[in-house]
């Protein structure tokens, strides 16, 4: 009996454990992901035109470069 | 004893929007002078403390509590299976209908929310801080949980789900404990992200469902969803995961309950009361309302997971309740563990199953809110929720101690009280189709005994200490708004025909539709 106590008691007080600090953590830290997400993106609102322009042609570049490659392996 | 329909008709829309009209006229008579009589020397209120907004929302509420026992007396129970007292009127160019009625699923929960508004509003007496919103709050949160159990359209329900979220939210936020604003947002970031899934699936009931396109949940209910396809990746299968998410989170399911201990031990007593007697029930309706109904093919692909779920939850949560030291927090893991029965039933797909699930809600309703409403009594005394602080406090409130005691009894399912009744037919509907996860869950009845015997046991028996030695028991307003809920556990523990033989009927036409689909 002392020992299925013990046993019961443990598992609980474990699982408690599990449900504040895992649990609940891993839920608040898909939150966070989010928001450190936010302030990494917000480190490219510059305001600088050249930067705006830059990331315009850069991201027609790969477009145009995908447009090239695609042709060429589907051959 | 039956009502004429007109006037059913009308009674029940009184009980909708008379608590909503109540809101305003406690918000417009305001204040009000401070009181002497609020101030004895036994439980001292705040100072400046008055009791008009109090005594115009105990009216209301008590006004809605009478209107609902008659509709719930004058309900006809041999047609429990058919929505009585509808009203229908045209509203929205899309097929979506102002439709109110209630049957045999969702009156017992109709008149669980007008009992237990009452009890909350009656106990909040003591509330000292800006008590017109408070119990106007209280008194919108009343006719947005009605409709949410009335409303025969989908996009209607829609609307009373989220419209519930809002005074529950300012509740927590406003009058909560220390941690009031981290649980408040808690709480609506997570019914709020599931509802989006729920909101999506519902589009998806309707757009793929019979022309002309209608939300009405009825002619919904008579469309064949699984003449898409069936298996868990069909139209019908993805349409009630998206529901399920949306109810699974307000049941609430693991792994979405996190937001539930932090809601309940913040909120202040009479939210704790309405979030875990009423609110979690919207989500178990939800299930057995929309899910089971309208999909039943894709209940039946998915009865794996509910199972699983069902039992992962009444364990988790018995276990997790264990180990808790705070009252209040062993009350909120104990209805994660007592709403896995309900999961249970529901995923029995048997008709008694569902029946059991909606036994097994009123129940929970009534006893989680009597044992959130004693602990609030406690904590008003002792200051304190701790186990290890308290001690032979039945010595100073017998009557407390032996409330507490009947609600803690019908949790762990005495035989005489409404858990019993209710845990019961549920493990009756859903032994013959999943033996051995029914006995997993009855096991936990165990372990639910075991908390509530081993912790009121010590804060209630034993050496009184020096400290407690002044408390006083229950005054009368107390005693009031927690034996309506004690008596009414009562009652249905001893005559459960009161709500038994109609949600019988109320679940039968969902039991029908799941006839023929194999197993």
């Amino acid at each position: 009996m002392w020992l299925i106590d013990k046993l019961v008691i443990g598992v609980s007080y474990a699982l408690a454990v599990f449900d504040r600090q895992g649990l609940d953590r891993l839920v608040n830290g898909i939150a966070d992901l989010f928001a450190s997400g936010g302030s990494v993106l917000r480190t490219t609102q510059t305001g600088r035109v050249q930067n705006y322009g830059l990331a315009l042609f850069g991201g027609m570049a790969v477009i145009a470069l995908v447009l090239v490659i695609v042709p060429l392996v589907r051959q | 004893m039956i009502l004429e329909p007109n006037v059913g008709q009308i009674v029940l829309q009184l009980v909708l929007w008379l608590p909503a009209i109540g809101a305003a006229v406690v918000a417009l008579a305001g204040n009000g002078r401070a009181e002497a009589s609020t101030v004895d020397h036994d439980h001292p209120a705040a100072e400046g403390a008055s009791l008009r907004a109090w005594r115009i929302a105990t009216f209301f509420a008590a006004i809605t509590f009478i209107l609902a026992a008659w509709l719930l007396i004058g309900f006809d129970r041999s047609n429990a299976n058919q929505y009585q007292f509808e009203t229908r009127i045209g509203w929205l160019p899309f097929g979506s209908d102002y439709r109110i009625a209630v049957d045999g699923l969702s009156m017992p929960l109709l008149a669980l929310n007008a009992l237990l508004t009452l009890s909350a509003v009656a106990g909040s007496w003591r509330i000292a801080m800006r008590q017109p919103l408070y119990f106007s709050l209280f008194l919108i949160l009343e006719s947005a949980v009605s409709g949410v159990f009335t409303a025969g359209d989908l996009f209607l329900f829609f609307l009373f789900w989220e419209l519930e979220l809002i005074p529950m939210f300012l509740v927590i936020g406003i009058w909560g404990g220390a941690r009031r604003e981290y649980a408040a947002f808690k709480f609506i970031l997570y019914t709020v992200a599931g509802s989006a899934f729920m909101l999506v699936g519902i589009f998806l009931v309707a757009y793929y469902g019979p022309r002309p396109l209608t939300f009405g949940i009825a002619e919904l209910a008579r469309f064949n969803f699984a003449q898409y396809g069936t298996g868990i990746a069909s139209l019908g299968g993805i349409a009630f995961i998206l529901l399920f998410i949306g109810f699974a989170v307000k049941v609430p399911v693991f792994p979405f309950h996190t937001w539930l201990p932090d809601a309940h031990v913040e909120a202040p007593t009479a939210g704790s009361v309405m979030l875990a007697g009423v609110l979690l029930k919207m989500g178990g309706y939800g299930l057995l309302r929309l899910c089971v109904t309208l999909l039943p093919q894709a209940a039946h692909d998915w009865q794996w997971l509910l199972i699983i779920l069902a039992v992962v939850n009444s364990i988790y949560g018995a276990f997790v309740a264990l180990a808790q030291t705070d009252l209040k927090k062993m009350i909120a893991n104990s209805s994660i563990s007592h709403m896995g029965y309900v999961l249970l039933g529901v995923a029995a797909l048997t008709q008694i199953g569902f029946q059991g699930a909606l036994l097994v809600m009123v129940a929970h309703g009534l006893y989680s809110g009597l044992l959130f409403s004693m602990v609030g009594l406690v904590y008003d005394r002792t200051h304190t929720r701790e186990v290890g602080a308290m001690s032979g406090l039945a010595a100073r409130m017998p009557f407390i101690a032996s409330v507490f005691m009947i609600a803690g009894l019908a949790s762990l399912g005495l035989p005489g009280l409404a858990g019993f009744v209710a845990e019961f037919t549920t493990f009756i509907g859903s032994y013959g189709v999943f033996p051995l996860a029914t006995i997993l869950c009855v096991s936990t009845i165990a372990i639910t005994a075991g908390y509530i015997l081993w912790r009121l046991g010590s804060v209630f028996f034993g050496p009184l200490l020096d400290e407690w030695g002044t408390l006083g028991d229950a005054i009368w307003r107390e005693r009031v708004s927690v034996g309506l809920l004690a008596a009414a556990t009562l009652l249905i523990g001893v005559v459960p025909s009161v709500v038994a033989d109609m949600s019988a009927g109320g679940v039968a036409p969902i039991a029908a539709r799941l006839v023929g689909l194999g197993s």
